[in-house]
């Protein structure tokens, strides 16, 4: 499957954001999450940057109210990081994968073993933001 | 800053590191301050209080930590934040007697991440990030640093369990001076 270089992650939280810095915590996995569990994986959600018409289609994505569900806006991530984060001791194991929907054809999950411990996904997560650009709304 | 001599800031600064480019500095808060300080569940303690304590720079950057720890309900993770805390300050005030300015030292950014149990403390500047996971067995408390954006594949990262704390953040406050 092809990716792009990049992919996006959605802030709904503005305080997620400080001086256009994103903090690590949009990016955690959350076991007790039973939206993020499928079998034995930890999934999160993240968009395909494919072209420029997944920016807009977030930007106007609204919650189950009907409120804009990325209050803050959205995070750019290189996808060359998850290879960078896989080579660190004592981590690895982060895949991703596309998992198209019927409203969001650049939808996809950043995953990790359901057995990752604290420690590692914590890293992972301040890994991820590390890599993390900014789009203000 | 401008007031003082540049010489004598050098000199100062210089003496603020050891030949491994980590800072020296000393332990100012007494035990039994450090309990008055650290007591975050005690209402007659209040803003006033820290104040007395703390000139306005060093409340500003770490007075997330207070309100976060008064809404934390682990003991644990209570008491391994009061110790970062407490080295923190330390640091900070050892950097002001050199008449080092922190006024561009940003604040902490704190969250509380009650349902995992566990609080993110985070230092965040334009090229790099530190942090702290503190969770609440201590064993799974991690801290890191990394370079942020394209030069951001040079993370370091550890336990907090299995480290001298001291000597960790006064390695990663003198990276902020450093770079400040």
């Amino acid at each position: 499957m092809n990716y792009p270089s990049t992919f996006l992650k959605g802030i709904s939280n503005p305080q997620d954001v400080v001086d256009g810095i994103v903090s690590a915590v949009p990016f955690r996995f959350d076991p007790k999450d039973p939206k993020q569990i499928r079998g034995l994986k930890l999934l999160q959600s993240i968009d395909w940057e494919d072209d420029n018409g997944v920016i807009p289609l977030l930007m106007n994505q609204t919650n189950q109210k009907g409120d804009i569900q990325f209050k803050a806006g959205l995070a750019r991530v290189p996808i060359s990081c998850v290879d960078y984060i896989n080579s660190l001791p004592k981590l690895g194991g982060l895949d991703y994968e596309r998992e198209v929907q019927p409203n969001n054809p650049y939808h996809g999950n950043l995953i990790i073993g359901i057995g990752a411990n604290k420690p590692q996904r914590d890293i992972i997560s301040n890994m991820l933001a590390g890599h993390a650009e900014f789009i203000p709304r | 800053m401008t007031s003082i001599d540049s010489e004598k800031i050098r000199g100062d600064y210089q003496r603020l590191f050891d030949r491994t480019g980590s800072l020296y500095y000393e332990t100012t808060i007494k035990e039994s301050e450090a309990n008055r300080i650290l007591h975050p569940r005690d209402e007659t303690f209040g803003v006033r209080t820290l104040e007395s304590f703390f000139d306005s720079d060093i409340i500003r950057i770490i007075g997330s930590l207070f309100s976060a720890m008064s809404k934390t309900k682990s003991p644990e993770i209570i008491k391994q934040t009061q110790e970062i805390t407490l080295i923190i300050i330390d640091l900070l005030i050892s950097v002001q007697k050199t008449n080092y300015e922190i006024s561009n030292i940003p604040s902490l950014h704190v969250t509380n991440l009650e349902e995992e149990e566990s609080l993110l403390i985070e230092w965040l500047f334009v090229n790099y990030r530190i942090g702290f996971n503190i969770r609440s067995e201590a064993k799974d408390s991690t801290w890191y640093l990394i370079a942020t954006g394209s030069s951001a594949n040079s993370g370091q990262f550890g336990s907090l369990s299995e480290i001298d704390k001291k000597a960790l953040l006064a390695k990663l406050v003198s990276i902020i001076l450093s770079n400040s």
